[in-house]
């Protein structure tokens, strides 16, 4: 950090840095390492990205990019350290999507679903709890592909595929071998890589931010949320 | 057992479901104390036992935009996930959405309830062969099905059931 005017004790610019930068960037790495600690990464076949893994740059409320770009200008390391997060982001997404493309493509696992579906169907008559599929037929595959490379182990009971994936979730998980073995280790490794870069991001800015606030003596957070002007928070939260 | 009857759901149970995949699953902890009504996961799972047992479920095109209401008031950081959950909640549940045009709508009613839990009333009527209950944590909408012998349930009983 090099500043050609040091800012002064309480400064309004470096709680802007705290409150609207720091505290939104470390709160979502925190979620994202936690989610790819249980090998979660919230993946979706429609959108083919990680909808609760983003970059950096979606982490902070779009108002508040002049004060990004201030605490890059004196921060410069970081911008490095984002790029490098988004980099491993974008390689995950790339490997995650073609993995599952070849899982689609691949006639076992095609085979695997029909087969589950069918005996599923046959248990129908017994089990009047359990929905019937036939709205979802078409889109089961890429759920199945979908659960299995964000390692679903169960879903919540109101969902339609509730029972589908409780009876077979086990039979599927050899399945992950349907997986390309190269592909799907590669995405397990990238999974791995981002986690690590998570982690000592997440690290360093909560390290910047004990810095800053002993040094400019402010709080760490504002001490009356409603009164805040900048960004309190990139997750959601009723203002 | 499946209930062939339809249920219709109020804005209060979807966002209810949504905070709480949000708190629980994603770790968006600033968001639980907007939770009241899954506080525990037994309730939550009581909820989805519920929701389990109908056959279909459908919401109003209001809803949606009531939704939209809830969540244009977080930090616009999360909203894209926010949305994510909610469109994560209807495709997962095979939920079906009703459009009630205004003009539809009953004068009296509207200027009472509004617009959203009119057009849950509305669909329970076009749907009444099909034996349709409204889901709701609202009293007044609630009061106002038992008037007009429609089956309604209150989300605290559905959570809480008399064992």
């Amino acid at each position: 950090m090099s500043f050609d005017t040091k800012p002064g004790r309480g400064s309004e610019r470096v709680k802007a840095w705290v409150y609207a930068i720091l505290n939104p960037l470390i709160d979502s790495l925190r979620r994202e390492t936690e989610l790819l600690s249980t090998g979660n990464l919230s993946w979706r076949v429609h959108s083919r990205r990680c909808e609760y893994i983003r970059p950096i740059t979606e982490l902070i409320d779009p108002n508040q990019q002049p004060n990004l770009e201030d605490f890059l200008a004196e921060h410069p390391t970081f911008a490095d350290r984002f790029r490098q997060h988004d980099s491993a982001l974008g390689a995950i997404e790339k490997a995650t999507a073609e993995s599952v493309q070849l899982l689609l493509r691949s006639p076992s696992f095609q085979e695997q679903v029909k087969h589950s579906l069918a005996n599923y169907e046959a248990l129908l008559p017994h089990n009047p709890t359990y929905p019937d599929l036939l709205e979802e037929r078409g889109k089961i595959t890429e759920y199945v592909a979908e659960f299995l490379v964000n390692n679903t182990r169960s879903l919540p009971r109101h969902y339609t595929l509730y029972a589908f994936w409780k009876e077979y979730a086990e039979g599927f998980q050899p399945y992950s071998a349907g997986f390309d073995e190269t592909k799907h280790q590669n995405v397990r490794g990238k999974a791995r890589e981002l986690r690590g870069i998570s982690e000592q991001l997440r690290v360093d800015l909560e390290a910047l931010r004990l810095t800053l606030v002993r040094e400019y003596d402010i709080p760490a957070a504002p001490i009356d949320p409603t009164r805040n002007t900048y960004a309190e928070n990139a997750s959601p939260r009723f203002r | 057992m499946q209930s062939p009857g339809i249920l219709i759901l109020d804005t209060g149970p979807i966002w209810e479901l949504v905070l709480y995949n949000a708190v629980t699953q994603f770790r968006f902890a600033s968001l639980r104390p907007s939770l009241t009504h899954f506080v525990s996961i037994e309730a939550y799972e009581h909820c989805g036992t519920f929701l389990a047992s109908f056959r279909k479920r459908t919401t109003s095109a209001s809803v949606v935009a009531q939704l939209y209401n809830f969540i244009r008031h977080t930090d616009k950081g999360g909203q894209r996930q926010l949305w994510e959950l909610v469109y994560e909640e209807f495709r997962r549940m095979d939920m079906d959405e009703h459009v009630v045009k205004l003009l539809d709508m009953d004068l009296d009613l509207i200027a009472r309830y509004g617009p959203t839990d009119v057009s849950l009333i509305e669909i329970a009527i076009r749907n009444f062969r099909q034996n349709p209950v409204i889901l709701t944590l609202d009293s007044p909408l609630h009061s106002e099905c038992g008037k007009a012998r429609i089956r309604s349930r209150l989300l605290i009983e559905v959570c809480n059931p008399v064992s």
